[in-house]
């Protein structure tokens, strides 16, 4: 009985935690030429990152509500900038768009 | 008496017999002629009317789809223009009832009394501002109305029997306000952004709150995202300042500088000034900019509150979400081909739109 009401708290306690979770998700493309960095990682200072797909979406589930996260994209052995996302509702759209400078690979919110 | 024909014959047989082969062949030859005369004539005259038929059916049939494409299309033309005067009828007829009891039965009216507004009353008003910003919020500037419905909740003093719960019932009226706006000003937005720039700007609200100090905190973008996110580096805060801030459209590019201030959690409003520099074609910045300074809320919707810019192109402000940590705002550059219906472009820009497009002729640019 004891094991029931526990198994059912532990479960209640999970559903509520992903309920209260944040998402970010979006499109990347870089320019010019708008192609999509197919095979890009980005990443969050909240925890988890998300490959990019072909099409330049991404998706990062799992994240603290209400907080701000920093975003940042890995792609052909460059890494970007920090660009700030916060996470004030449970779906958080977030669009960039990506330009190599230089040595450098700037992640331009958009 | 002589027999011919006996006598004949042999003379014939004669013949015959002493002609040469060529002349025999001549013989054969011009019978072969003959024989294609003869069969010519009859062929080709039924050929002839053969065409002639086909000629006929063919055109018949030509002139009869023209003329049942030319009727389809008059007919379609025609059930459009109706469907759309009857829309439009419609559409008038439920705008001034709507209009005429918003402002009929006004809560701002003092006879009714706004000291003691239940919030059915309030409730019914909504409704109403709902179906008009719901049917004519891309063509009538709805602002001023949401505004007043704001306040009238705001000032609305429950009766004896609401005062249990009022301000719990207060919150959900505004709460229902507020997600109208978002929802017309999204749709707005969702439409416009494929046709246009975006642009998504997240402002910490404590750094903007409006508070009774003299020290009043700005948020001046993209100069202080940047600070935040490539300090230490100068070269990469340059290039992200200039890619941020840059929009081109149609060729056209602007760089867009804002600075927010006196946030208002509780109005959820907050101040912003624009600034909006043109390149020229030589690459040099226009030394006018355009400069505007105006009060964002949920009210703002980019089809009809917008910037004018030059080359008939508006740019577009709207408040996403607003919290006690962030404040979210989206923009949109586009053209003004988008904007509402009663948004009417200057002749200049129209006759360079023209012009672009080689729509006119070189007597009349000229």
């Amino acid at each position: 009985m004891g094991s029931k009401a526990l198994l059912f708290l532990g479960g209640f306690m999970l559903l509520a935690g992903a309920a209260s979770a944040a998402e970010i998700y979006g499109q990347l493309w870089v320019t010019p030429g708008n192609s999509a960095p197919v095979g890009g990682v980005v990443e969050t200072s909240c925890g988890g990152q998300a490959e990019v797909d072909r099409y330049g979406r991404y998706r990062i589930t799992g994240l603290p509500k209400n907080q701000t996260c920093a975003l940042t994209i890995q792609y052909r052995n460059l890494t970007s900038n920090l660009a700030n996302v916060y996470t004030g509702s449970h779906r958080n759209g977030a669009n960039f768009m990506l330009k190599f400078t230089g040595e450098r690979l700037l992640l331009i919110r958009r | 008496m002589h027999d011919i024909s006996q006598e004949q014959k042999p003379m014939v047989a004669a013949d015959a017999d002493s002609g040469n082969p060529v002349q025999q062949e001549r013989r054969q030859g011009k019978s072969g002629w003959e024989k294609f005369e003869i069969l010519s004539k009859p062929i080709s005259g039924i050929l002839t009317a053969l065409a002639i038929a086909l000629l006929g059916y063919w055109g018949q049939s030509a002139v009869t789809r023209i003329a049942a494409m030319d009727q389809n299309a008059r007919l379609y033309t025609e059930l459009l223009s109706k469907r759309e005067q009857s829309e439009s009828m419609l559409r008038k007829d439920m705008f001034s009832v709507i209009l005429t009891d918003f402002f009929k039965n006004g809560m701002g009216d003092t006879d009714h009394g706004i000291e003691s507004t239940s919030s059915a009353e309030i409730s019914q008003k909504l409704l109403k501002l709902e179906m008009l910003a719901l049917n004519f919020g891309d063509s009538l500037s709805l602002g001023p109305l949401f505004l007043e419905v704001g306040r009238d909740i705001a000032r609305a003093k429950p009766s004896a029997a609401e005062r249990m719960g009022w301000l719990v019932k207060k919150g959900a009226l505004i709460k229902r306000l507020h997600s109208l706006a978002k929802r017309v000003a999204g749709a707005q937005l969702a439409s416009l952004k494929p046709r246009g720039k975006p642009l998504h700007i997240e402002i910490p609200f404590k750094q903007i709150e409006m508070n009774e100090t003299a020290q009043q905190g700005f948020y001046t973008w993209p100069t202080d995202e940047v600070a935040l996110i490539a300090a230490g580096d100068e070269e990469l805060a340059n290039e992200l300042s200039l890619e941020l801030s840059r929009l081109t459209q149609d060729g056209v590019t602007r760089i867009l500088t804002f600075q927010f201030s006196n946030a208002n959690y509780r109005q959820k409003t907050l101040n912003v000034a624009l600034t909006v520099e043109t390149f020229k074609a030589d690459g040099t910045l226009d030394n006018r900019p355009a400069e505007m300074k105006f009060n964002l809320d949920y009210f703002n919707f980019p089809l009809i509150d917008n910037t004018r810019l030059s080359n008939n192109q508006r740019f577009a402000l709207v408040l996403a979400g607003f919290d006690e940590n962030t404040v979210k705002v989206e923009g949109v550059l586009f053209p003004g081909e988008f904007s509402s219906q009663r948004d009417k472009p200057y002749l200049m820009d129209a006759i360079k739109a023209l012009k672009r497009d080689g729509m006119l002729d070189g007597e009349l640019v000229k």
